[in-house]
């Protein structure tokens, strides 16, 4: 319960911090520092997408991992699901890996970004087909990797917000807390799943 | 399923291959080069610059003739160059975090004030 009350506050922070995006101004610090790569219709297209895409994800991620829910109802479960499922495979992957390639930082920042985009695609990929094949456990492992993608969103402000108060320089923290945001939720995944599964590495079995 | 994982997979390719295309095209352009270098110098003002704090001390030094007043002017000069930092919903975000966003709501919040007292 300790670990939802603030992953649910700060996730819901990030989605309403994403609302305003929808002004279309361009009075936000993100944009004007990419005001180059905005020129582009194409960019700007995706960049629209990819935030919309993120908050609807992140907001459905939200009730999937409630019990209540699924002993309640599982056609919310499933419904949730699907649209999760939707927009990660069709929008939100996409759309990252285009923009992974005018991603801030260095080659190693951008192949970052390609990997998330990626790894996010494959993981809720594989989280669908094992609930197709009615492999409840394969699914919730695979649904838990997918998860912790969606949250470097959300992980990478708490590191970023917490370097920049510690006066790290802004290049320097944004790129340290890419890193430690995407390795760490991924430790805690893989930590996650081997404190709940007999057999670790048969996880990574579809 | 196939067809989820056909369409997804096209998508991902024309995704990676307009990418790497329209990189192509910018990553040799100035503006693209120094699109996140140039935030460095657009950054507020350097604390650690020690001509900036040192010259404003240095007048007061000839005025003042008690060795006290000199360093808590020093400490006053520094607090005032150094701004706190203050934690902001604005702040939750992956652009760059600028002093002048902090300015910029809080002049906000004056003429909000002002307009209510009016």
């Amino acid at each position: 319960m300790l670990f939802w009350v603030p992953v649910i506050g700060l996730s819901l922070l990030l989605i309403y911090n994403t609302l305003p995006y929808f002004s279309f101004s361009k009075d936000f610090s993100f944009i004007q520092e990419r005001s180059f790569l905005f020129q582009s219709n194409l960019y700007t297209s995706f960049f629209y997408i990819h935030i919309a895409a993120g908050a609807v994800c992140i907001g459905t991620a939200l009730i999937q991992f409630s019990r209540y829910i699924l002993k309640k109802s599982k056609a919310i479960h499933r419904i949730s699901g699907k649209i999760y499922v939707a927009v990660v495979l069709f929008i939100g992957a996409p759309t990252g890996l285009y923009m992974a390639f005018f991603a801030k930082g260095s080659f190693w920042e951008r192949c970052l970004f390609m990997f998330m985009a990626i790894w996010w695609f494959i993981t809720t990929l594989n989280g669908l087909s094992t609930i197709h094949k009615k492999n409840v456990i394969a699914h919730k492992v695979w649904m838990i990797r997918s998860y912790s993608m969606a949250m470097t969103a959300v992980t990478f402000r708490v590191y970023y917000i917490l370097f920049y108060l510690l006066d790290w320089q802004l290049l320097e923290n944004y790129q340290f807390s890419l890193w430690v945001s995407v390795i760490g939720n991924m430790l805690i995944a893989e930590y996650i799943i081997y404190r709940q599964s007999k057999h670790y590495l048969k996880s990574f079995a579809t | 399923m196939k067809s989820i994982l056909y369409v997804g997979a096209t998508l991902m390719i024309g995704a990676s291959i307009y990418g790497f295309v329209d990189y192509k095209q910018t990553h040799r352009k100035k503006e693209f080069k120094e699109m996140y270098t140039a935030d460095v110098t657009k950054t507020p003002v350097d604390v650690t610059n020690e001509t900036k704090i040192t010259e404003p001390v240095e007048k007061k030094d000839i005025v003042v003739t008690d060795k006290k007043t000199p360093v808590k002017k020093q400490a006053a000069t520094k607090k005032v160059v150094k701004k706190k930092k203050k934690i902001n919903r604005e702040l939750f975000s992956r652009g760059p975090i600028r002093e002048e966003i902090n300015f910029a709501s809080e002049e906000k919040k004056k003429t909000v004030t002002s307009k209510d007292k009016q």
